[in-house]
């Protein structure tokens, strides 16, 4: 009888009357659910983000400025762009109010949770007051990893390009996120 | 040799710069208010850059600091310490361990080659941030300065 449930998972064992471990059947949960969660990563490299365009203001600088504790020497520091825009972006209906752009944009991902791992930026032409910017970017990878004390974790790359609105590159951002 | 600005602190050594010379460390902290005027300002309102009894739900023992804060003085510490005139080509930077609002955190770091093609000096440096003990280290990274000669 047992042997039977076994070979057949998928019946519920509750017709024996007997609590019975079910290791086929979970293992076989888990092997969908990984096959799924795979499909939707591999479904999200080359996702392209919402693009944004971002008119920098000698206000805006300077509330950047303020905020980070720098004087406006009116020169657009070049790590505005790192969170510049953020606040045209609608927070997403997470439930840890992780919201706006802090990585950097609300795209998918396979959990809600997401910190900033580290970034990469090569700059070309300094933006000035005045530009407006456009910022384009998508997803370049996924990988999931486990960490030593953190557990299962997601590891995504975006790549973002700034430009201005003379079409020269203002910078390039490669941007690791870590999902959790 | 390179020209940095006279007031930099690198040029007040009075020397060229050298493979291993370390850079000066400079010092900050920030407080609550200045966290959520950066919320503000970035749309990142989360709870766990304000809110110390929220970040202790999530495990941590303060509210911490918006990596968009933590950036932003590395590169105004390599402005203070290469010149205005510096020209900022490439950074990048891992996050290590998140800093706690109130705490104060040193910026450092070391120069770790140089090179001069068409008039123009390329410095490579390798930064970091770290706690007040040097045990306690919140970003490594490195960077690419062009300075003219």
């Amino acid at each position: 009888m047992l042997r039977a449930l076994v070979r057949c998972p998928e019946r519920s064992l509750a017709v024996s009357g007997v609590a019975v471990p079910d290791p086929v059947g979970v293992r076989r949960r888990i092997l969908i659910n990984a096959r799924k969660r795979i499909f939707m990563l591999t479904d999200l490299v080359g996702h392209e983000l919402p693009q944004l365009r971002v008119e920098v203001t000698e206000d805006d600088v300077r509330r950047y400025c303020r905020a980070v504790g720098r004087p406006w020497d009116g020169m657009v520091p070049w790590l505005y762009l790192a969170n510049c825009g953020g606040n045209q972006i609608a927070s997403p209906p997470r439930t840890d109010r992780l919201s706006g752009r802090p990585t950097l944009f609300p795209s998918r991902g396979p959990t809600e949770r997401v910190v900033v791992g580290g970034q990469e930026w090569q700059f070309g032409v300094r933006p000035r007051v005045g530009d407006v910017l456009t910022i384009k970017g998508k997803c370049t990878s996924m990988q999931e990893k486990q960490g030593a004390r953190s557990g299962p974790m997601t590891i995504s790359t975006l790549e973002l390009i700034y430009t201005n609105d003379r079409n020269e590159q203002v910078a390039w951002q490669r941007l690791t996120r870590i999902h959790r | 040799m390179a020209t940095i600005d006279e007031n930099s602190p690198m040029n007040s050594a009075g020397k060229s710069l050298q493979i291993g010379d370390p850079l000066p460390e400079l010092r900050h902290t920030t407080d609550i208010l200045e966290s959520a005027v950066f919320g503000d300002w970035s749309g990142n309102r989360h709870r766990i850059h304000w809110d110390h009894d929220y970040a202790r739900t999530e495990g941590l023992s303060h509210a911490i600091v918006n990596s968009g804060v933590l950036v932003a003085w590395v590169e105004e510490d390599i402005q203070s310490i290469f010149g205005g005139v510096a020209g900022l080509k490439k950074l990048d930077f891992r996050f290590q361990h998140p800093v706690p609002i109130g705490a104060t955190v040193r910026f450092g770091g070391e120069v770790k080659s140089t090179s001069a093609e068409q008039g123009v000096q390329t410095v490579q440096i390798a930064i970091w941030v770290r706690g007040l003990e040097d045990s306690v280290h919140h970003l490594t990274g490195n960077a690419s300065i062009e300075l003219a000669q």
